[in-house]
């Protein structure tokens, strides 16, 4: 019988579709627990900077950085970190739908947007829509580091200081634990030391002066905010793909034990019918 | 001796390097070396591309350091630095290999038209000759 046949193929191959969902799962178990640790090693650098930075911030006139100054909002430009791969639950996507959401405010109030991509999926996806994207990151999620951080700021505050656009967003994918991913949006330049708490305040000499001072912290702050944003995504995409990944696995086996109920039936009827048959012909020959 | 230290910390982005009970640092600022001792007044100040070095039982132990910022508290002190690196964990081959590639790369850069790069990359030159000045 042919549909036997096509059953039994049915189950080698959502066999084979486990095997690599499981083997998916375990390398992103794996890939998860180190970007964990960087992550959380690189939060107490972010959380001394903010700390210091809310300090300095107080005591100084916003007027003296360019990062620190307030524009009437006429171009905003959105800064995505996404993932470079898919198979990872709806990790891209919903950044993605967010990003549109966000542009669509955007331009409803009469405000111009753009963006810059880091990670393939985001691009992939904006690509053929209309958003002017100034700069992409692709294919570099695998390797994250302070120096890329670097980079994405740099082309971000260029546009920021330049006056071409006047506030800058980021969207990422938060990591909290493996199941769960935070989707966040939040506004990088101008920076603001509003609702950092101001309550460690304390007095220091500085040296040399506050405003030098500052101007050195100030995009190295920026600097630190992509990274751990960054760091924050990596850690998310592998939590996300491995809750992906383990959901396929079940869903597999799921599968494969109603293929082969399905597949037991089909034979047992099919021997039923065959001895029916048989019997059937005796008895005539008996006759 | 235990009265007289105090907490340090030596931060950089990719985790915590140091974090130790001191009697003594001398680290790089930007407008020359410092000591600190404990009881020192709240400072905040920058560090540049140089030796860090701390004194703990009596004895000097050392450390390459890329450029940051250092606040001084009574009684601990934190350094936030881009890179770090202990002297007795640097290879000397290793070292000299970066600095080469490094200088390379600054050679490459056109000062008047990425002065951004020209500086960050400047800078990680200068944390290269420390490493190699620290473990030859």
């Amino acid at each position: 019988m042919a549909n036997l046949l096509d059953i039994r193929k049915r189950i080698a191959s959502v066999k084979n579709t486990q095997k690599i969902t499981n083997a998916m799962k375990m390398v992103s178990a794996a890939r998860l627990r180190r970007a964990e640790e960087a992550i959380k090693s690189a939060r107490p650098f972010a959380d001394k900077m903010r700390e210091v930075l809310s300090s300095l911030a107080a005591r100084v006139n916003p007027s003296v950085h360019p990062l620190l100054q307030v524009r009437e909002p006429k171009k905003i430009l959105l800064v995505q970190i996404t993932a470079d791969r898919g198979l990872c639950g709806a990790f891209n996507t919903s950044l993605n739908r967010r990003a549109e959401v966000f542009f669509k405010e955007m331009i409803g109030k009469g405000l111009q947007v753009g963006m810059i991509n880091v990670g393939r999926k985001g691009n992939d996806y904006f690509r053929r829509r209309n958003v002017e994207i100034i700069d992409k990151y692709v294919n570099v999620m695998g390797s994250v580091s302070y120096e890329l951080a670097g980079q994405v700021v740099s082309s971000a505050t260029e546009k920021f200081i330049s006056g071409e656009y006047d506030e800058v967003y980021l969207l990422y994918n938060s990591f909290r634990t493996a199941v769960t991913q935070v989707l966040t949006l939040r506004k990088l330049l101008p920076v603001s030391a509003e609702g950092e708490e101001l309550k460690r305040r304390r007095e220091y000499l500085y040296e040399p002066s506050e405003d030098e001072l500052l101007t050195a912290i100030l995009p190295r702050y920026v600097q630190v905010q992509i990274y751990t944003g960054l760091l924050d995504s990596v850690a998310s995409e592998h939590g996300a793909r491995m809750t992906a990944m383990e959901a396929a696995t079940t869903n597999a086996e799921e599968m494969i034990h109603k293929l082969t109920l399905k597949l037991n039936r089909l034979r047992q009827e099919s021997i039923t019918t065959e001895l029916m048959e048989i019997v059937g012909g005796a008895e005539a020959l008996k006759g | 001796m235990s009265d007289k230290k105090f907490k340090v910390q030596v931060v950089t982005p990719s985790g915590v390097v140091l974090d130790r009970e001191v009697e003594e640092i001398i680290a790089p600022g930007i407008m020359g070396e410092f000591g600190v001792l404990i009881g020192h007044t709240p400072m905040l100040t920058f560090i540049k591309p140089g030796i860090f070095s701390y004194l703990e039982n009596d004895k000097f132990f050392k450390f390459a350091v890329g450029s940051g910022f250092c606040e001084v508290l009574k009684d601990a002190v934190s350094i936030l630095v881009d890179a770090a690196a202990k002297a007795e964990d640097i290879d000397i081959n290793e070292a000299k290999a970066e600095l080469q590639a490094l200088e390379q790369q600054l050679a490459q850069i056109d000062p008047a038209a990425d002065p951004v790069a020209l500086k960050a990359v400047s800078d990680k030159v200068k944390l290269a000759q420390v490493k190699v000045g620290l473990a030859s």
